[in-house]
Order: C-alpha cells, then structure tokens, then sequence
C-alpha cells in the first residue's frame, strides 16, 4: 500500500507536472515518464510463459538496447513491483551483440538502424519488443509506443506477438491499435 | 377498546372484532412482504450494480493503465443500456475524474473525489465506489449511482394493491359476518328478549329457543334450567307463604320483629287482633309494649330477653297480657336474636301465640290430677287402715290358740281343731299382709334392710315351715337339688324368706295330687362380673300358665284366669309383691310355661356377696332355736296393750312361760303402776321388761319408752300392726329394743324377752 500512495504521488506529479502543457508536440522528458509507466504496464498485461525462466526466483528483466531515454524514469516506476512474484529489474545493452536474458525488450529510436540484428537476436525467446515508431512494427516488432499529439498512443503488431508465443490481455488490445 | 366496545351491540362488535382482526393480518402481512421486497430490492440492486461495477472496472483497467480515456468513455456509455444507473465516472490513480457517464454533463456534477469503496444508499439513490484492480494493483476507482425510483414506484404498486385487497377482504368480512353474526347474535337476542319478558312480568313459564349445542346453547339450556326452578321455587315460596299466612291466621299467631338499635317493634297484621289492639293503641315503642304486659309478668318478659341476647340462645317466654277489656289473656313468644360482625345484638324476631286455652287446658288438667293423686292417696291410706284394723283381731286369737295349743291337757281331737284354726288364721295374717305389702309397694313404701345373708337356710326354712305340711297332704313330690357353692345374698332375709314362700305356695296350690315339686339352686357367672349369680328355680308338674296370661301373672290383683281365683282362692298378690322384692334386690324374676297342664317354672336371678360379709339373720327363723340356749328366766313384765282380749291372751302365754305380768290400759294407768312399783324397787322401778303396744288411746307407746329408757334404764319389747322401717327406727330412737309386727308370733315375742334377758344378766 506503501508503494500505492507513492506511485499515486509520482503519477499525480507526472501528470500534473508534466502532462498539464501537453499541447508540445515534440517528444520531451514528460514522454519518456510516460511511456517508463507504459512500459511497466505491459508486465500487467502480458502473460510469459513459465518456460521463459529459468528458475522461480529469476527476476523479469526489461532490456534497454542503446541509449536510455527514460534516465531513471524507469527504475523509479519499477521500483518494488514485481511480476507474480518475480522482482522486475532493469538491463541495458550496448548493441544488439549484447542482448542477453531478458523478457521485454525496449528498442530506443536510436537503434533504427539495427533492428535485423536486434530481432535475430531474440527470436523465439518470448521476449516483447517494445519500438517508438510505426516502422518498427512493419520491421516486425510487437509494440510501438507512438508520440502522437500529446499524448502517447499503443499500436500492437499481433502476428509478432502470436508468435513468441505470447499471451496478451485483451485489455491491452483494447486501447491499442491492432495490426495484424 | 374494550371500554369504548362495551356498549356498542354485539352485531356491531362482532363486525369490528372481525374487521380488525382481518385488517391486522393484512396490514402485517403487507408490511412484512414490503419489507421483504425492500430489502430484495437493496439486495439485488447493490448485487446488480456491483457487478456492474466489477465488470466496467475490469473491462477499463487497460483503458487506466494506458491513459485512454475515450476507451473508458466508450465503455462507460454502454450503461446507457441501464436505465437504472443514472450516472457513472472512472476516477484515476491521482483521484481525478479520468472519464464520466454521461458525458455531457460537466464535471461538477460528479463526485470531485472518490469516496471510500463500498456503496450507501441515500433518499433517492445508491452510491457505490468499487477499486479497479489489475493483478491486484490499484489502477482507478469505478462509481455508479442507481436511482432508486423504480423501487419507490414498485412500492406505489404494492402499497396499491394492498389497499384494494384490504377493502377487497373487509368487504369480503362483513358479508361474512353479517350472515354468520346471525347465529350469535339471534341466539343472545332471543334470550336477552326472554329475560326481560320474565323481569317485566314473572312469567317462569316462558322458555327460550335453543339453536345450537354451542356455548350459547349451553347458555339457553342453562337460562332455562334456571327459570324452571326459580318457577319451582317460586310457586313453592308462595306456596308456603299461604300456607304459613294460613297458619298463622288459624293458630292465632303473629309474628314481631324488635330493632335493638332504633328500639322500635314492628308487628305484622296478625300481632294487633291477637293483642286486642289497633294500630293507634300500640306505637311500636317498648313502652307501649310493656304496658300490654301483665305487670307482673313484665320482669319475666325483660330478664328472658336479656338472657337470650347475653347467652346467644332464642327466647322462649310464656307471659300474660291485659285487654282492654280488663281480661288476663296468657301469650308464648319464641324468637332468636341477630348480632352484626362484632357481635353486638341488633334484632331480635320471632312469633306470638294465644295460649289462654291450653293454659286454661293445662291448669284444668293439673287440677284434676291432684284431685285423682289425692283420691288414690285416700285409697291407699283407707287400705293400709283397713288391713291395719283388720290385723288387729287376729292376734289374740292366735295367741289364745297358742296357748290352748300348749296346754298338754286338751284332747287330741281338739288340738286337730286348733291347728285348723291356727292355720286359717295364719292364712288370713298372710293376706292381709300381703295387702299390706302391695299398699306399701304401691306407695313406694316398702322398705329393705339389706345385710349379706346364706339363702340356703332361708330356702329351707321355706320349705319346711310351709310347704312341707301341704306337699304332705296332697301327697307331693318335693326334691331340693343345691348345687350353689356361692349362696350369699345381699338381702333383706325376712323379704327374701317371703318371695321363697310365695312361689313354693303357688307351686303346692297349683300342682293336683301326686305331683312334683323341683327345687334348683346354682350359681351362673355372667361375662363381666366379678361375683356369679344365683339362681332359684321353683318348677313344679302344675296346671302351668297359658300364653295369653303369662304376660300379666305378675300384675298385682290379677291371677292367671278369673275362673281359677274361685278354684284356687288368694288375692294373686303374691307374684306381685315377690317381682317387687326381687327387684328392690337388684335381682330379677322370671316365670316359663310349656303352656297350660305343663307346669310352670319360675327362676330368681340374685347378685352374690362374698360369704365372709355374711351374718346370721335374725328374726326371720323364729324355730332355728337360736333362743333354745338360754334359759328362761322369770321376769316381771309391764305389759301395757288397750285390746282387751289381746292383753288377756299375751297375759295367759307370759305367765305360762314363768313370768310376772302386770297389765296397763293407757298410758296413764303404766305410769301410775311404774311409780308404785318404783317405790318398793330399787331396781328401776320394780318391772324387768316393758313390752308395750304403739297405738294408745291416750298417746303413743314411745312416749312411755322414752321416759323408762331415760329415768330406770328399763329395756322395752314393742308391739305394733305397722312394720315398715321406719316404723322400726322410730322404735329403736324411742328405746325399745325389738319391734314385733302384730299379729304377735308367740314363739318370736318368746325368744325376744329370753334374749333381752340374757342381754340384761350379762
């Protein structure tokens, strides 16, 4: 409940922050918060298959490859959330060469160029790509995360996600836009 | 309400009572279905509503989560399908209003902030905030409101119908009651109609119609139950007030009625022609009273009264009364006396009778009772005088015979004549003295001198000096049979001797020639008693008695049958004087009778005495030669008798057993004769002995004695017709030492003056 109240103050302070000018269209720190809680909201939302852990105490591990637009945004919105137990932890990686473990992957758009070695890499290991841009769907990743207005808008590649074998609420579908 | 019921009719009762009760169980019935619907209704709209919550709260998590508030919008809008839920809002994680249904209306209209989870019902509306959840996070909060005019609309309805079902249903009930009241309330009606027909004319002959079996049948049986024996007892209370109105008009009574308090008396109307007076005459104060009241009766009259009230007890007065006329009139008056709680006397009632007649009555009959008292009293003495004077003769004519009996000179065929004149005038003594006794019987004057005495002897001596000589002449069987170990008696012996005598001379007059005499004599012990009883048993082969006579054989001056009495001769006293005797002893008499020719058997039932109490009789067995030891001794004899013969005779037989005899007429001429003698005398005035008739014709012998007792120590013989104790006590007091009934048995009067001698020697 400790947690709660101190998420509910973060938002409120995001929100009233950061999101009361939101008529600023190009993307900005208070995009990136936005998009961090995004990103922890998808551990609600999607289901992992047991067999994407290794043990029971492995944490779910969010990778970042390249560079971390979120500057601790991330791990401020992580911070002691778990998913069904598991703790969430955070892991960055250089470049595509050093992706390792992990189950949500972020691809910041400074990784444009190398989005065919970042999805080689990953391929059939149930691991959700999380892109910024309509392309990266196209390219084959699952989610982008779209700055559209002022506002951040879900746009869900569902062939992808089906085959990482991946469950995802319908919730989530929901409010995203589909594309098959 | 069972006051403001209390006169209303029963129609009108039974109506409210059953309309109330109708309404009550509707009324309660409707509230508990209301009730029930109410809370169905809460119930399943806070279920309904609270689903609905769960559902859009689960449905808009993603829409939370991911800050898309037209999603949310779009799904809260699909409530526009529940027409219940008038409004709705998703508030975010920071407490703002994230989307709204509907959304046209501002946002003020919402709640600025969630409220607590949970829903509250306010007048209108049901308020409810439930958390949006996702994996147990926290996103949001979901509320709803509902109106809750359908509920209100729904109870509009039911209340509707309750209504019309309630008039339904008191319509339904007095229909009912108004049929079904009838069988009640006729019934009571009937009844109530009956009862005052009675009240206002007593007319116990009415019955009420029974209807029914029911409590109100019941009710009718028992109402005419109870008119029948107030009819019964009516008609027997006026029955017996006419016949009590009748008694008294006829028995001349009346009845009073005294108030102690007030003083007053109230008479009814019998009371004023019984006292002779009209209602002016008597004013109901005891005053008034009283002066009726012969005066002298006026004490009795108060002092019964007080008694009556002291002691609790009804009075019962006899008194008389003045008429105005002057005329003395005697009343009774019988009444009781009423006390209050603290028992003080407050009235006092009873009746008044006219008992001048019965007075009248009864003083006639008292009157002519001591007229008929004295007349048997005169009859009573003019017997005993008569067989007193009729005794008188016979006793110098038994003493003359005596003597001539003695006289060794006179021939044989003269002494047969003698004893023949001896024993017909003993004969004559004997009647007469059973006269005597039945006179004294009569009068309740014969008198015992009880002393413990041997019946034996007394029996045989019986026999011998009576029976023996006529059982010879006619040739009977006399058997004595003594089987009593026990043989005393507390008995007078010379009474005793009597009764032995009387049945043993019925036994040899009743039994013809050749005959049998049984004499038993035995003891009995009854239960209970110390001492056995002795019985003698005279049974003789006589001409027995018959039934018809036996209950009367003891009866004085009746004998068995009239005709016997001329065959047989005797007064037939002499069972009527042994009865007499024999219960004077305390003992009883009985005869038995196979029946005539059969024999009779009589039996004596004596109480024994132990024997040691027993003395020798005396008197009563002049032969037992009790005198014989001592030996005659000349004695100068006073003799002073006013019967000339008798003196000649008693003279002769004195001298002849050696005496000196000087006679004396009167008493005049004895004391002449003792004041001579006493001159030539020391020895108490020359004379030995005094013997001395009672009856003087200048004063009584005791009067002589009494002066010779006194003055020369002189012992004295009396003679007298009269032999009752007290008689014999009198002489005694007066200084005699025997008394002798005249007629003067030679042989007792010869032992009396050997034994005074005797006496007078030692």
């Amino acid at each position: 409940m400790e947690f709660l109240s101190r998420l509910r103050a973060l938002l409120a302070l995001f929100l009233v922050v950061t999101l009361a000018p939101l008529g600023a269209a190009p993307p900005s720190p208070n995009e990136y918060a936005l998009k961090a809680v995004f990103l922890y909201n998808f551990c609600r939302f999607i289901e992992w298959p047991d067999s994407a852990f290794r043990s029971r105490q492995e944490p779910l591990i969010i990778g970042i490859v390249g560079a971390d637009p979120f500057g601790g945004m991330l791990t401020e919105a992580i911070a002691g959330e778990t998913y069904h137990g598991r703790p969430i932890q955070i892991a960055h990686f250089a470049g595509p060469r050093d992706i390792r473990q992990c189950h949500l992957l972020f691809v910041s758009q400074s990784n444009a160029g190398q989005l065919d070695q970042i999805f080689a890499a990953v391929a059939g290991l149930n691991v959700v790509t999380v892109g910024e841009t309509e392309t990266f769907l196209d390219r084959g990743g699952m989610i982008a995360l779209v700055a559209e207005q002022n506002r951040v808008r879900l746009r869900i590649n569902s062939g992808a996600l089906r085959r990482a074998r991946l469950n995802v609420s319908s919730k989530l579908l929901q409010v995203a836009d589909i594309r098959s | 309400m069972a006051v403001f019921l209390r006169d209303t009719p029963i129609k009108r009762k039974l109506m409210l009572v059953i309309l109330l009760t109708t309404g009550f169980a509707l009324l309660l019935m409707g509230s508990a279905l209301i009730t029930y619907e109410l809370l169905t209704f809460r119930r399943s709209l806070t279920l309904n509503i609270g689903v609905l919550a769960e559902i859009i709260g689960a449905n808009s998590t993603g829409a939370v989560a991911f800050q898309d508030p037209q999603s949310a919008q779009e799904i809260l809008a699909a409530l526009s399908a529940e027409h219940q839920v008038t409004e709705a809002a998703i508030y975010g994680e920071d407490g703002e209003i994230f989307a709204r249904f509907p959304t046209n209306w501002p946002v003020s209209r919402f709640p600025r902030q969630p409220r607590p989870d949970g829903y509250r019902f306010s007048r209108s509306h049901l308020a409810m905030f439930r958390p949006i959840l996702q994996q147990g996070t926290r996103l949001g909060t979901i509320y709803l409101q509902a109106d809750l005019g359908e509920m209100y609309s729904r109870f509009a309805v039911y209340g509707l119908l309750l209504l019309l079902v309630g008039a339904a249903s008191s319509l339904g009930a007095i229909a009912l009651t108004t049929t079904l009241q009838r069988r009640i309330s006729v019934p009571i009606l009937e009844l109530a109609q009956v009862a005052g027909s009675v009240s206002d004319r007593p007319d116990y002959s009415v019955r009420a119609v029974k209807h029914g079996q029911d409590e109100i049948g019941q009710l009718t049986e028992a109402f005419n139950r109870m008119l029948m024996r107030i009819g019964e007892s009516s008609a027997a209370l006026a029955e017996s007030e006419e016949r009590l109105r009748l008694a008294l008009e006829g028995s001349r009574t009346g009845t009073w009625d005294w108030n102690i308090e007030t003083g007053r008396i109230a008479w009814d109307d019998y009371m004023y022609p019984l006292y002779g007076r009209t209602r002016e005459d008597f004013d109901g104060t005891i005053e008034s009273f009283l002066k009726i009241v012969h005066p002298d009766d006026r004490p009795i009259l108060e002092r019964s009264t007080e008694e009556a009230i002291a002691h609790k007890s009804t009075i019962d007065v006899d008194f008389r009364i003045i008429d105005l006329d002057g005329t003395v009139r005697h009343m009774a008056s019988r009444g009781r006396v009423f006390y209050d709680a603290n028992g003080k006397a407050v009235r006092m009632s009873g009746v008044n009778m006219d008992i001048t007649a019965s007075k009248k009555n009864e003083e006639e009959l008292s009157r002519a009772k001591e007229a008929a008292e004295a007349a048997n009293k005169a009859k009573d003495n003019f017997l005993a005088i008569l067989s007193h004077e009729l005794r008188t003769p016979l006793t110098p004519v038994l003493a003359a015979v005596a003597m001539l009996e003695e006289d060794e000179t006179i021939a044989v065929h003269l002494r047969r004549e003698l004893e023949m004149i001896r024993r017909n005038i003993e004969v004559e003594a004997r009647l007469i003295d059973d006269l005597l006794d039945v006179t004294g019987i009569i009068r309740g004057k014969l008198e015992l001198s009880r002393q413990p005495v041997d019946v034996r002897p007394l029996l045989e001596h019986a026999m011998q000096s009576y029976c023996a000589a006529a059982a010879a002449r006619k040739n009977l069987r006399v058997s004595i049979k003594l089987s009593a170990t026990e043989t005393h008696v507390l008995a007078d012996s010379s009474r005793m001797t009597q009764v032995f005598w009387n049945l043993l001379q019925n036994a040899c007059k009743f039994t013809p020639d050749f005959g049998s005499i049984d004499v038993r004599v035995y003891n009995e012990k009854p239960d209970g008693k110390t001492n056995p009883d002795l019985i003698v048993e005279v049974s003789d082969s006589g001409i027995g008695i018959s039934r018809d006579t036996m209950p009367r054989i003891f009866n004085a001056f009746e004998q068995g049958e009239h005709s016997r009495s001329r065959l047989f001769g005797g007064l037939g006293l002499g069972l009527a004087i042994s009865r007499a005797i024999v219960e004077l002893h305390g003992g009883s008499i009985i005869a038995t009778s196979e029946g005539k020719g059969k024999g009779a058997k009589f039996i004596i039932r004596l109480r024994t005495v132990e024997a040691g109490a027993a003395v020798r009789p005396h008197g009563a067995m002049p032969a037992s030669g009790a005198g014989s030891a001592i030996s005659p001794r000349s004695l100068r004899v006073l003799l002073v008798e006013d019967h000339p013969d008798t003196a000649q005779q008693l003279k002769r037989l004195l001298q002849r057993a050696g005496h000196e005899v000087t006679w004396a007429g009167t008493l005049r001429e004895a004391r002449e004769l003792i004041e001579a003698s006493s001159d030539e005398s020391q020895d108490g005035g020359g004379f030995n002995i005094l013997i001395s008739d009672l009856g003087l014709p200048d004063g009584s012998g005791h009067e002589l004695m009494r002066d010779l007792a006194s003055q020369h120590r002189m012992p004295g013989i009396a003679l007298s017709g009269y032999g009752m104790k007290d008689d014999i006590l009198d002489s005694m007091a007066a200084g005699f030492s025997r008394h002798i009934t005249k007629p003067v048995d030679w042989q007792e009067l010869k032992i009396a003056i050997q034994k005074i001698a005797a006496e007078q020697e030692s």
